[in-house]
């Protein structure tokens, strides 16, 4: 093998500089104060934001170019990151843990992440060098289309038929130029909206004068320089000035190949967004991750997906070991009308539709189904439902007695949500196994004597970190009212009171009072969220790090008066939540914690937990309602 | 002509006077309330609107205006400039 020197080594290598690269960064900037970090980016500039791209008042010149910088250049100096633009990576090589780029350096790492997004795919057809013949993906891009845009442009053809396509027609129109759309399918939007709900939409563009070509392509480009029309496959010739060709995007990964990595139609990850390389994560559009969620492998291309997983894959390359847990969602305006989608629409054949309200009323959607779960939606106009069907694949609610209503668009679908939605049910990859699905009912009252082994009871551990301890004050006092109901089907196992009596081995539900403060503290709560199923994040100082983590707040001149007492107690940098430590399953804010908010978390936890436990059994009946079956 | 929404704040000692959504910028990509969930939320249109405007302090919320990708969160000084986006 030649000899590699790295000329620089970083403790964290992004490669790709939008905003999953850019938020990772941030990220790993707050954990680590002194890590050298390092984002290498293909384009020549700093982080924009490329959803303002497609927007009106940025496309059409009204709005300033500089409106889509998010960070300033003086941003990347005062947190010490080391920004290489115009420079794409060339060469991973995971034995010597370093990265090749293309201007000839090799640069060394520690953790790796590689948040590249796509490319737009690129056409090749003869004439695709002509002048105003534009793609949209990149801040270039989009600067080529405003200065064309201030010539006198007259006609368009555009080329793809999804959102950024339908976004660009509607500032085309909006400027007066004629719009011919030619595309393969049948209908815009194809496959992504049903017929139905394309049609509404397809309707609206014709009426706004758009000119639709269904299952058509172009051959060449005309013209000398510059467009002058396009060539139909069916020998149709177009007259036209500029053309789009939004056809489709390409992951850019050859660099990867000889790395060995999986690779799929995206870099394939784990739920950890850990790609098949050690020490190697992915982010954003360019991964395939695991999403826990829809229990399926998927790859999401939109803001809120990117900035979420840049977060998470930040975390755990500082140590963590989180779950990326979302259920994203984007919409796309035009026309007038909003065309939204959530979670996962991709056709399948193991899927079943169900369309809700009406073409004639310009408000259609479908949601999709898959087994007994609503998996994604798509709808047009109906956006006043959309954070109500997030929250529905979110809870995996069961609806497979709910069809008819479903497709009823009167029907509420709020009152198909749980009280609390704040239990993920998914154990960490390395709980112990689930309890026997057989497991038998509680005993009835009337039989306390039940041998123990024909019931297992749920098993609690409760602990305290840096804070008062008043939840557990509280927590005491709750025994007063449920101690007879909760000894039946609750082992406390680990709580501080019982002292030498306490056990240290799996729990299904942890409770986790207190703010995260020394190292200390992050390796046990590690230990305990490996031993336990569920875990719950109790009263402000675990879900908020306050007051403790007020030290982080203080002036230099302020935090040198106390550092002797941070040093005394072997305190972290700065206070951590549980959730920045470790995957938090529910939260119960509160100081000391909300009594109601903690009494539905278990209710919800139980059912998840031991469903047979939830069914209104004379003891579980005395039990709050449970939430979530 | 825009679809907005204002929220005046009197929060002491701030220099921030109000906070103005474009609805129809907001495509719920949920940066601020990523920075600023005592702040922003999303309505049943998934629009995002002020639940408070006076409990973060100034650096919260210039933090989580500047973090949306469609500039849909104006804030103005008390005298009525605007000074985010700058």
């Amino acid at each position: 093998m030649p000899e590699v020197t790295p000329s620089h080594k970083y403790k964290y290598l992004i490669v790709g500089g939008g905003i999953a690269g850019t938020t990772a960064a941030e990220t790993l900037r707050k954990r680590d104060p002194e890590a050298t970090i390092c984002i290498v980016t293909d384009e020549p500039y700093r982080l924009y934001s490329r959803v303002l791209l497609s927007k009106p008042a940025f496309l059409t010149g009204e709005q300033h170019l500089d409106s889509a910088w998010m960070k300033t250049e003086a941003w990347y100096r005062e947190n010490r990151i080391d920004l290489m633009v115009a420079v794409s990576a060339h060469r991973l090589d995971p034995a010597t843990k370093t990265l090749g780029l293309s201007n000839g350096d090799i640069l060394g790492y520690e953790k790796l992440l590689i948040a590249i997004g796509t490319h737009s795919r690129q056409w090749y057809i003869p004439g695709r060098e002509k002048s105003s013949v534009h793609y949209l993906r990149t801040l270039d891009d989009a600067k080529g289309i405003i200065d064309d845009l201030t010539g006198e442009k007259k006609h368009a053809v555009m080329i793809g038929s999804a959102c950024v396509s339908y976004e660009v027609i509607d500032i085309l129109r909006s400027k007066g130029i004629e719009v011919t759309e030619v595309m393969r399918e049948k209908y815009f939007w194809e496959p992504s909206l049903s017929k139905e709900e394309a049609g509404i939409t397809e309707k609206r563009m014709v009426e706004k004068g758009v000119t639709i070509i269904p299952e058509m392509e172009v051959t060449e480009i005309l013209g000398d320089e510059q467009v002058t029309g396009v060539m139909l496959k069916d020998g149709r010739m177009l007259p036209c000035d500029m053309v789009f060709a939004f056809i489709g995007i390409v992951l850019p990964t050859e660099w990867l190949t000889s790395s060995g990595m999986n690779i799929g139609r995206g870099i394939a990850t784990n739920e950890y967004l850990e790609t098949s390389i050690l020490d190697v994560w992915a982010a954003g559009d360019c991964a395939r991750y695991k999403d826990v969620v829809l229990d399926d492998s998927v790859m999401m291309g939109n803001w809120m997906n990117a900035t979420k997983q840049g977060e998470t894959a930040a975390a755990n390359m500082a140590g963590d070991k989180k779950r990326f847990e979302l259920v994203s969602f984007h919409s796309s305006h035009g026309f007038g009308d909003m065309i939204s989608f959530a979670g996962d629409g991709r056709a399948r054949a193991d899927r079943e539709y169900i369309m809700r309200g009406s073409a004639d009323e310009r408000k259609l959607g479908r949601l999709i189904l898959r087994g007994n779960r609503i998996v994604g939606a798509t709808m047009v106009n109906r956006t006043q439902e959309l954070a109500t069907i997030v929250k529905l694949i979110a809870e995996r609610t069961d609806v497979s007695a709910k069809k008819a209503a479903l497709a009823d668009a009167n029907f509420d679908l709020k009152t198909l949500l749980s009280p609390t939605n704040a239990i993920a049910p998914t154990p960490p990859a390395s709980s112990p196994a689930a309890s026997p699905a057989a497991s038998p009912a509680l005993p009835p009252e009337t039989a306390p004597t039940a041998s123990p082994s024909e019931f297992k009871k749920i098993a609690i551990g409760w602990f305290s970190f840096s804070c008062c301890e008043d939840s557990t004050i509280v927590f005491t006092e709750l025994m007063n009212d449920h101690w007879q109901e909760w000894k039946k089907i609750f082992d406390f196992r680990n709580v501080r009171v019982l002292q030498s009596k306490n056990v240290m081995d799996a729990f299904d539900i942890a409770f986790i009072e207190g703010a995260i403060a020394s190292p200390e503290h992050v390796e046990k709560l590690k230990d305990i969220r490996s031993r336990s199923k569920v875990l719950v994040a109790i009263g402000a100082c675990a879900v908020t790090g306050l007051p403790s983590g007020q030290r982080a707040n203080f002036t230099e001149g302020q935090k040198a008066e106390i550092q002797f007492l941070v040093d005394r107690f072997g305190g972290l940098p700065k206070v951590l939540t549980v959730k920045e430590v470790v995957a938090v399953d529910a939260e119960i804010p509160g100081c000391p914690m909300d009594t109601k908010k903690f009494l539905e978390a278990v209710t919800a936890t139980v059912a998840k937990l031991r469903p047979e436990l939830a069914t209104p059994a004379p003891v579980a009946a005395a039990l709050p309602t449970p939430s979530v079956v | 002509m825009a679809n907005t929404q204002e929220y005046p704040r009197n929060k002491e000692g701030s220099n921030i006077g109000k906070i103005v959504v474009n609805r129809d910028l907001c495509i719920a990509a949920i940066s601020c309330i990523a920075v600023s969930e005592a702040t922003f939320q999303l309505d049943d249109e998934s629009k995002v609107v002020v639940i408070d405007a006076n409990t973060a302090d100034d650096e919260t919320l210039t933090a989580a205006a500047e973090s949306c990708p469609t500039k849909a969160i104006l804030l103005f000084d008390k005298a009525g400039t605007q000074v985010c986006p700058k």
